[in-house]
């Protein structure tokens, strides 16, 4: 009997490390689909880099058990949801999938940036908020502050507080009660017309896309024909189901259930996520609201190391594309690395993400070429033309003047480290700063800035001078007047262009210089002498060289040393093949993102 | 009937003598201590040289190296290359080595060794310094590393060629070149001069990982290579290869030139490496084949008198892995690679250069080019197998 008086949608939101994949975890072991043997840690969190760097990436669905007080059976869908802030699109989809969210909150650190950023974007999709503070067993917690930040700063009941150790399951089987308690059920009519909402999709290569849905109104079989909205594109549904950790085979899923549907659809550039589900021959009369397009800001290109590769990689961004609607790319091509794609992404984390993918799921050697933000140029001809990729830098004779997109920076930390953040903030050319104290010794302040400042290592100096106790996020404001020139860097006189930069006038200079010094240090000593030059246009601005080896032979080599010798000089053409040759140099893969690393710690 | 049947080649013949009184710190090839296994050995050596010598019709060189191929008499000398006469045809102007070390070479020896058709010595003296030789722990001194050269000389054999080391640690470069100028007034037909290389699982090594000593940097060892050529080619040397000298081009070692020029090799006793290259009689016509025996005596023998190969293992190179192989080991030489040649050998496919890097190479003064051959300078000797592999254009 579908009952959805006995479901629950509901995800968690918390700033980074305050404990929801913990809690997540918890939730999980508690409701008793995963036995301790095969209980890892962070479940939800099944990528590898995941798990290396303790965030999560892609949203996940899991559908929890549980025999409330009442004696009653009841199905909780706990819906992933990620935690940087390159992903805030990711985290807007899987919310418009639940009606409540637990916001976790740090005992210890209490209210940070990212728990109001995600109490906001909670509060947008209208969903009921249960605050959950965690990790009450810590030494440092000090639950009445947390309480206090929450009636002061996030404008919630404090009584309404849950309070748990996630880490030593205290508190948590009320955290589930309350779930059932506070968070209502779904609404919808499995009557009405079939919309369900495409919160996540993911590829098997048995079978195809597996869409992540949520369905709002109607149900969804297999054999039903289904279109999707945005396409019109129809197809037979093969299975449905929800979510146990793996996929469990259903029936129907109905209105006000999470699940997944299969229904053979090979092409996947068919499927985007945010797009609506219905029935082909009854459809839903409008697609679900709640979604918003996201917008790449950083833009940079991948290459394959070898050209052979380019097949691959291509098959590999279409496959990677499928779970990432946040993702975008087209064809690109330069001169020095041959044929590759310009892709779109979130902010450098979102870049950095995609790149270890890519390298590790599809095994693919790849080059990515310096990020660049998206510049307009207003040309003396009236005409205006964007530009995110150095090599269509406008003729700079052509140029009236250049706008480059600013942000509002919006940082929370403590106070003593008030001195150095403006400092950085005003190096990074920010400007129009305001501070805010929200609580005693802690200071909010924010600064508008351009935002090619923040993806040229911005967070990594941030996290340094603020000990790691800052937080940190922004959004796009506007486009301003800048003074913008290209960089070009030159191998052996030759410029290669996939290093190219777009940069501000004052700061060419030393970023010239320290690109070259990058590069020394990132390309192994070769054959010959290596001269590294940075230029804008013809004009040579800094300038370093790698010195050859000079010897390299083995003394002895007759006999039996020759298959020896033979396969270690194997050894050594395969290294090689990790690297790029320009002209007659080889360049490793880390030599082209290095150039961005500035020299401060 | 079958089709043409190719006589079999002409090739050269490598003998490891595996005895030696104690073992250098540095050596890393096989040799024992225990001379109780002598008679066996030469009894083994014979029984494969029955089983091999089909392998070629005629030898034109041969090389007895070790081990210290010194501290056998003259009759066991006599029992191993009269083995070889009957295996064999030996060549008129076959070149015969054998490796000796400086102590206790006496004149009754090398004229027994000379009336036995040794005609060339390729003796071991590595240093004139005393404390590079204690280094070293060698049990001669520089007074009898002379006395050896006078003594050959005094015997009559006049191919002669001296192995001295250098990239030792503490060895001072002007010392270095002094010593080989006092080698040089004995006009020694050859030298080959080693840069000392640490060999995992020897004992300079082990000691070296152990903190125990620091070796020349990269400079420094550039720097004795250099200078060390100027000297020699100033005396009228030929720097003909890495390591090796000749006062002419007739004084080469024609044995190691086999190596470098991939001709075929048949090497006997344990540890001896073999190569036949493709389109010979025992290997299929496509690949080349190498094999290297057993580094065990007690192995070699049981193996031998059970009617077995003494083989460790057999590898099977293919045209791409030879064609890599002849690029790295023609870099060696002054003669370098004569592309023609090499892409008719292997096969225009398997034979793949990397243009821009030969150009490079060509000018910065690593290589130059004469007509289809490209010849590696006296820099591009020292950076022989990195200019190999960065001129390799080849995806395997």
């Amino acid at each position: 009997m579908h009952d959805v008086g006995l479901i629950r949608n509901f995800s968690i939101i918390a700033h980074i490390d305050h404990g929801k994949s913990t809690l997540a975890d918890r939730l999980i072991q508690l409701a008793g689909i995963v036995d301790e043997r095969t209980f890892q840690d962070q479940i939800l969190d099944n990528m590898e880099i995941e798990r290396e760097r303790g965030i999560t990436i892609k949203s996940q669905a899991v559908a929890l058990p549980y025999v409330a007080a009442d004696g009653r059976s009841y199905t909780l869908n706990l819906i992933d949801t990620p935690g940087h802030v390159d992903f805030s699109y990711e985290v807007s989809r899987a919310l418009a999938s639940c009606e409540g969210v637990l916001l976790v909150i740090d005992a210890a650190q209490g209210v940070q940036a990212q728990t109001v950023a995600n109490l906001y974007l909670a509060l947008e999709h209208d969903l009921t908020i249960i605050p959950v503070i965690n990790k009450i067993d810590l030494p440092a917690a000090d639950i009445p502050k947390v309480k206090g930040q929450i009636a002061a700063e996030l404008g919630l009941d404090p009584e309404e507080a849950l309070l748990c150790s996630a880490k030593e399951g205290t508190g948590v089987e009320a955290v589930m009660e309350e779930i059932v308690r506070r968070i209502p059920p779904p609404g919808g009519d499995e009557n009405k017309p079939l919309a369900a909402l495409i919160f996540d999709a993911q590829y098997d290569s048995y079978r195809g896309t597996v869409i992540h849905v949520r369905l709002f109104d109607g149900t969804v079989a297999a054999g039903d024909v289904i279109r999707l909205f945005s396409t019109g594109a129809t197809y037979r549904v093969e299975e449905v189901g929800h979510f146990l950790l793996h996929r469990q085979k259903r029936e129907a899923l109905r209105a006000g259930e999470v699940g997944y549907v299969i229904a053979g659809i090979k092409t996947i550039a068919d499927v985007r996520t945010g797009d609506t589900i219905t029935h082909d021959e009854r459809p839903c009369p409008r697609p679900l609201a709640g979604f918003r397009e996201s917008k790449p800001v950083v833009f940079a290109s991948i290459y394959p190391i070898a050209a052979d590769d380019y097949e691959d990689l291509a098959a590999a961004l279409e496959k990677y594309k499928l779970n990432d609607a946040s993702f975008v790319y087209e064809k690109d091509s330069s001169a020095a690395l041959g044929h590759g794609f310009r892709c779109g992404f979130l902010g450098l984390l979102h870049l950095e993400v995609v790149q270890e993918r890519l390298e590790r799921e599809y095994d693919l050697g790849i080059i990515l070429t310096p990020p660049s933000v998206r510049y307009r140029f207003l040309l003396k001809s009236g005409e205006v033309v964007e530009v995110d990729n150095p090599a269509r830098y406008p003729d700079p004779a052509a140029i009236d003047h250049a706008e480059e997109p600013y942000i509002r920076a919006v940082m929370i930390l403590p106070d003593r480290y008030l001195g150095a953040v403006m400092k950085l903030c005003r190096d990074k050319r920010g400007e129009n700063p305001h501070l805010h104290y929200p609580s005693p010794g802690r200071v909010e302040m924010t600064f508008e800035m351009p935002l090619a400042e923040v993806i040229y290592d911005f967070y990594d100096r941030f996290k340094s001078v603020t000990q790691g106790y800052g937080s940190f996020d922004y959004e796009l404001i506007d486009y301003r007047p800048s003074r913008l020139v290209l960089l070009d860097i030159l191998v052996n006189g030759e410029r290669v262009d996939a290093l190219s930069q777009i940069v501000h006038r004052d700061q060419a200079r030393p970023r010239g210089l320290t690109a070259c010094e990058r590069l020394q240090e990132e390309i192994p000593r070769q054959m010959f002498k290596i001269a590294i030059q940075a230029a804008i246009g013809s004009e040579i601005i800094a300038r370093t060289t790698i010195s050859p080896f000079r010897k390299d032979v083995t003394a002895k080599c007759y006999g039996g040393d020759i298959t020896r010798k033979r396969k270690l000089l194997e050894k050594q053409k395969k290294g090689k093949k990790r690297m790029k040759m320009i002209g007659s140099v080889s360049i490793p893969q880390s030599a082209f993102l290095a150039v961005l690393k500035s020299d401060s710690p | 009937m079958t089709g043409i049947t190719e006589s079999p080649p002409t090739g050269g013949l490598y003998i490891h003598f595996p005895f030696c009184r104690a073992k250098c710190p540095y050596c890393h090839f096989y040799s024992i201590n225990n001379l109780d296994y002598l008679d066996e050995f030469f009894e083994g050596v014979s029984k494969e040289m029955g089983r091999r010598d089909r392998l070629f019709s005629a030898l034109d060189t041969v090389y007895i190296g070790g081990g210290s191929p010194s501290l056998m008499t003259l009759s066991h000398l006599e029992k191993i290359l009269g083995a070889v006469g009957r295996h064999w045809r030996v060549v008129e102007e076959a070149e015969i080595t054998v490796e000796v070390t400086p102590e206790g070479l006496d004149y009754k020896w090398l004229t027994g060794a000379g009336e036995l058709g040794v005609n060339r010595l390729s003796l071991g003296i590595q240093s004139l310094q005393a404390g590079i030789l204690s280094f070293l722990r060698r049990r001669h001194d520089a007074a009898d590393a002379l006395k050896a050269l006078e003594a050959v000389a005094a015997a009559g054999i006049v191919n002669v060629s001296v192995d001295l080391l250098y990239g030792v640690p503490g060895q001072d470069l002007e010392e270095w070149l002094r010593d080989l100028e006092k080698i040089l007034e004995t006009s020694p037909a050859h030298l080959s001069l080693y840069e000392l290389t640490l060999e995992r699982g020897t004992e300079l090594w082990e000691e070296h990982r152990r903190g125990l000593f620091a070796m020349p940097g990269e400079e420094t060892a550039a720097l004795f290579f250099r200078e060390t050529s100027r000297l020699l080619t100033r005396a009228g040397y030929e720097h003909y290869e890495v390591s090796s000298y000749a006062r002419g081009t007739s004084r080469r070692c024609r044995h190691n030139l086999r190596y470098w020029r991939h001709e075929p090799y048949l090497g006997l006793g344990p540890s001896a490496h073999s190569f036949l290259p493709p389109g010979g009689r025992d290997a299929s016509p496509a690949v080349g084949r190498r094999w290297w025996n057993v580094s065990d005596v007690d192995e070699y023998l049981g193996r031998l008198r059970s009617g077995n190969f003494p083989v460790e293992e057999t590898e099977e190179l293919n045209h791409r892995s030879l064609a890599f192989e002849a690029l790295f080991l023609a870099l060696r030489t002054s003669d370098g690679l004569d592309l023609e040649g090499w892409r008719r050998r292997y096969g225009e496919e398997n034979c793949l250069l990397n243009d821009r890097v030969l150009e490079a190479a060509c000018g910065e003064g690593l290589l130059r080019r004469e007509g289809e051959r490209i010849l590696p300078t006296t820099m591009g000797l020292a950076l022989a197998d990195r200019l190999a592999v960065e001129l390799w254009g080849g995806t395997a």
